[in-house]
């Protein structure tokens, strides 16, 4: 049972004011004599002139019967569950964080037992709504499952099969989750069950958060302290150096703590300092690592109340390898400018020779210049003055001459960033091509209505068509030209993978386009498959913290592997103080509009009682009136 | 039957209590007596003493006064103008005196009804007012029957229209309804009541009071103008049961039924007690005052029933024979 309106309850003061006045006027049996002749000075009892006391009749409790009936029909109470056999609908929130791993005040196991221990309780109650939804509440709000009495044993098993794991509780994407899953039930209420250890403002916004539903919240565990490696992050110093190493450890308990950190690489000790951490302080490390290193991971000694947070590990290897073939005439130009990418390998091959001999790899990007085969290769291609009577193009047999000046460049908004910070004013391109672009190319940069670069993607290719000739205008003398090449490989192959990220954040790869296949090892060992398309994305789950091993195929040829930290790690999760939670049962929207939707409202029948109470009362007062044993004598 | 009009309801007895639902404050709408009742009325008359002022024209009541008649009783010497049909001729054939035969004079009395009709009449169950009004009537009925003067008044703090003087049966529907048409006054002031009823009717009576005496004013003060000889007061006392031995304990508040003034009181057995022994030092009280006024107390109860309690009641005290 809820009340909507619990102030309503102060009426209940006005019981000790009906007691009050049944004391201080105490009412007389009224009796009407012929006359009062012989009853004036008659010698009265002293005690009862004396003693006061509450008289206990049936008048006084009728009024008190009917002063506390009023009061709670002020209060709105409602029942939450069916009165009468209609269906209910419980939504169990359940936190899935990272801190829920954390082990409970009171209780044998972890944050996450207790919430499941509670959920269970709530599923096998008897008096459990006929529908119930769970509903997981990790780094992203996920609905679990939605059972009906027969198949309850399945909820059972969704939710033995939940992990703690994953930075950040979406409490909020859930709630707005269990709303619509509650919708149209008349009797309607969700619990949430958590630890409360969140961030300050998420729990102040989760105040504000306006409900449709009665919504109970439950806080397992308790405070406890934790201490956790938040940070570990690396740079290198130059382009081939050594590697500066930065680490934030932080106490997250009121008392001071002395530990060791040790630094690995690639499961080598690289270091162990002792440190001392003042109560609710933090402590930054630096060191500095050979390069060449994969792997880094740094771990704190001793155990506390959430182990998983006490270790950090960080891939150094980010930079994807890329092989570039280069089909050119003339490719002493391109080479030089392609020498300050990073881990890219560049081979040149004479348009002749292209295709006769069977590459040992399959290059990443190609780069044809003045050259097109006459079919698009899988991976990145960069297409340099495109020839004319090529099936791949349509480039017209006159090439345009631009008068210098006469048309300004344009760069559409397709892909800005590609020409941030680049100045082609002083840039002549030459005679350009005439191009009449395909349906899967978009065009970066115009003069006039005049592409001069194209950028699309067709089958597995991820092409690029620059449609002028680099020996006949200045382009290549100017600072824009490694700029605009460099960043124009770097989009036609796929992205770096970050050294580390948080467990549960959302990460999202971009594989190589001719990726059919990606494999990923987790820490645990178990590895997960997922067949992509050409050019798709892949949304990956990386809730459990450790090194997860990426590698992509093309059927069967490995085309990349690669290593991806997930840290544990996180002010929002390594501390453990439960946040205050909103009160319990609070919907936000008009209660009327309450009373319609979860239904079953008591105030109409405490009302009727107050009505039955009173007639009973007049009935009472009326009968004792007329009685003649009373009234008379 | 000529007074059938005023029994409607012929089922119930003068001797069944009106049971009515009304309450105090209430008159008993039912018929006073049965036609039954009536006719064994007739058979009994009211006992008026001799030293009443009565006409000898009419009336069946003794007279202190003696007259010629042909039942004996004593004799006096003949005087001029006596009927000769009166002289004792064996008398004077024995005495050689002329003796004129002398009878027992018969004469009518006034009968005066006063009923209080204060609202402390109205309490109880029968109300007292309902006996009183049957006795009333019963008496009136046979000062009617026997050629009596007949004066009804009932009173509250004042002498309410009076009924009569009125002689024989003639009058007898008249006052029936007359009686049932009495309605409640407020209180009751029996002295100045009594007085002012007495100073303007010289010749006296017999002066029934039908009363609970419930009333501030001296009984003894009422009695005085009422003495005897002239006057043969008879003080009918009508309590009810629970006046007597009231119902009622724990904190109560009670209330006038004449002036609505209110007293709190907390009644236990101690309380009822002095209680009890007040009301009984007051009855014996009356009856002092009536004994000593030369009045009859009768106390009727009124829940006796009129026929087999209250009419032999009053017999034995010597108001009807």
């Amino acid at each position: 049972m809820s009340l909507l309106a619990p102030l309503g309850l102060l009426a209940l003061l006005s019981l000790p004011v009906i007691l009050l006045l049944h004391m201080l006027r105490e009412r007389r049996r009224r009796v009407v004599v012929p006359s009062l002749l012989l009853w004036q000075g008659l010698p009265q009892p002293q005690e009862a002139q004396r003693r006061r006391r509450l008289p206990l009749t049936l008048l006084l409790l009728l009024h008190l019967l009917a002063a506390l009936l009023m009061a709670l029909a002020l209060a709105q109470p409602h029942w939450r569950f069916a009165l009468f056999g209609q269906a209910g609908h419980l939504a169990i929130v359940l936190d899935t964080s990272t801190s829920m791993a954390a082990p409970a005040s009171n209780f044998g196991g972890s944050r996450l037992d207790a919430a499941r221990e509670e959920a269970r309780r709530l599923i096998s109650s008897p008096t459990a709504p006929t529908r119930i939804t769970l509903i997981e509440a990790g780094p992203q709000a996920r609905l679990l499952d939605t059972a009906d009495p027969e198949s309850m044993p399945r909820l059972m098993m969704a939710l033995d099969e939940l992990q703690a794991g994953g930075t950040g509780t979406d409490l909020a994407g859930a709630l707005t989750l269990a709303e619509a899953a509650l919708q149209g039930f008349p009797e309607a209420r969700v619990v949430v069950l958590t630890d409360a250890a969140l961030a300050e403002t998420q729990a102040a916004s989760l105040a504000d958060h306006a409900t449709s539903v009665p919504v109970d919240w439950v806080t397992v565990g308790g405070p406890r302290e934790n201490r956790a490696l938040v940070t570990l992050t690396a740079r290198p110093r130059s382009n081939n150096g050594p590697v500066q190493v930065y680490a934030r450890v932080v106490n997250y308990g009121n008392e001071p703590e002395r530990t060791i950190l040790r630094l690995f690489g690639d499961d080598q000790l690289l270091d162990a300092q002792v440190i001392t951490l003042r109560p609710r302080g933090e402590t930054e490390l630096t060191w500095t690592v050979p390069r060449g290193l994969a792997i880094l991971r740094a771990e704190l000694d001793g155990n506390d109340d959430l182990p998983i947070d006490d270790v950090a590990t960080l891939s150094l290897n980010q930079t994807r390898p890329v092989a570039v073939t280069i089909v050119s005439a003339q490719p002493e130009t391109l080479q030089r400018a392609l020498r300050a990418v990073p881990r890219l390998t560049v081979s040149t091959v004479s348009p002749t020779s292209y295709g006769r001999t069977l590459a040992t790899v399959e290059p990443d990007l190609t780069i044809f210049d003045g050259f097109l085969p006459a079919t698009w290769p899988a991976g990145g291609v960069l297409v340099i003055n495109p020839p004319a009577g090529t099936p791949l193009l349509e480039v017209s047999t006159q090439q345009r001459q631009p008068v210098p000046g006469q048309l300004a460049l344009r760069v559409t908004a397709a892909q800005p960033t590609l020409f941030e910070g680049v100045s082609l004013d002083s840039v002549e391109f030459g005679p350009v091509a005439v191009i009449q672009p395909h349906a899967w190319a978009t065009a970066l940069l115009l003069r006039g209505d005049q592409p001069l670069m194209l950028r699309g993607r067709t089958g597995t290719s991820e092409i690029a068509v620059w449609a002028f000739d680099l020996e006949r205008g200045n382009l290549t003398s100017r600072v824009a030209f490694p700029l605009l090449l460099t960043r124009t490989v770097r989009d036609l192959t796929p992205p770096a993978l970050p050294g580390a990220i948080l467990a549960g954040e959302s990460l999202v790869i971009a594989p190589d386009p001719r990726t059919t296949r990606i494999e990923l090892g987790r820490p645990d060992g178990s590895a997960e498959v997922f067949m992509v398309g050409p050019g798709a994305t892949q949304a990956l789950d990386l809730a459990l913290p450790g090194v997860y091993t990426l590698q992509e195929y093309a059927n069967q040829q490995l085309l990349y592997t690669g290593q991806l930290a997930v840290n544990a790690g996180a002010p929002a999760e390594s501390d453990l103080t439960p946040r205050v939670l909103p009160a319990s049962v609070a919907p936000g929207l008009d209660p009327m509009l309450i009373e319609d939707e979860t239904g079953q409202p008591l105030w109409p029948w405490l009302l009727g009682l107050v009505l039955v109470v009173l007639l009973f009362e007049w009935i009472y007062v009326h009968n004792r009136r007329r009685t003649p044993g009373e009234s008379t004598a | 039957m000529w007074f059938k009009t005023i029994f409607r309801r012929k089922r119930r007895t003068a001797d069944a209590p009106a049971r009515s639902s009304q309450g105090q404050g209430q008159t008993n709408h039912g018929p006073l007596f049965d036609e039954a009742f009536l006719r064994r009325m007739q058979r009994m008359s009211l006992q008026a003493q001799r030293t009443l002022r009565g006409n000898p024209a009419s009336g069946e009541h003794p007279s202190r006064h003696r007259l010629p008649a042909t039942v004996f009783s004593d004799h006096r010497p003949y005087s001029s103008g006596d009927d000769l049909r009166y002289v004792d001729w064996n008398a004077y054939a024995r005495q050689s005196h002329v003796l004129v035969k002398l009878g027992d004079a018969e004469q009518d009395v006034h009968i005066h009804l006063l009923l209080d009709a204060s609202r402390s009449m109205m309490l109880g169950q029968p109300s007292r007012l309902r006996l009183a009004q049957q006795i009333v009537g019963a008496l009136g009925y046979l000062a009617l029957t026997h050629s009596d003067r007949l004066h009804i008044v009932p009173f509250g703090p004042t002498p309410q229209r009076p009924f009569g003087p009125v002689q024989g049966k003639a009058n007898m529907l008249r006052m029936f309804k007359f009686i049932e048409q009495i309605t409640p006054q407020d209180e009751t002031h029996l002295a100045d009541v009594v007085n002012q009823y007495t100073r303007s009717r010289p010749f006296g009576g017999i002066l029934v009071i039908c009363s609970d005496l419930l009333s501030p004013d001296n009984l003894e003060e009422a009695l005085h103008s009422v003495a005897p000889p002239r006057w043969q007061t008879v003080v009918l006392h009508l309590l009810d049961q629970r006046d007597l031995q009231p119902d009622l304990d724990g904190p109560l508040e009670l209330q006038d039924s004449e002036t609505g003034e209110r007293i709190e009181l907390t009644l236990n057995d101690e309380v009822l007690g002095h209680y009890k022994r007040r009301v009984a030092a007051w009855r014996e009280e009356v009856a002092r005052i009536c004994g000593r006024r030369g009045a009859t107390y009768a106390p009727v109860m009124s829940h006796w029933p009129i026929e087999k309690m209250v009419i032999p009641y009053l017999r034995t005290r010597r108001l009807l024979h």
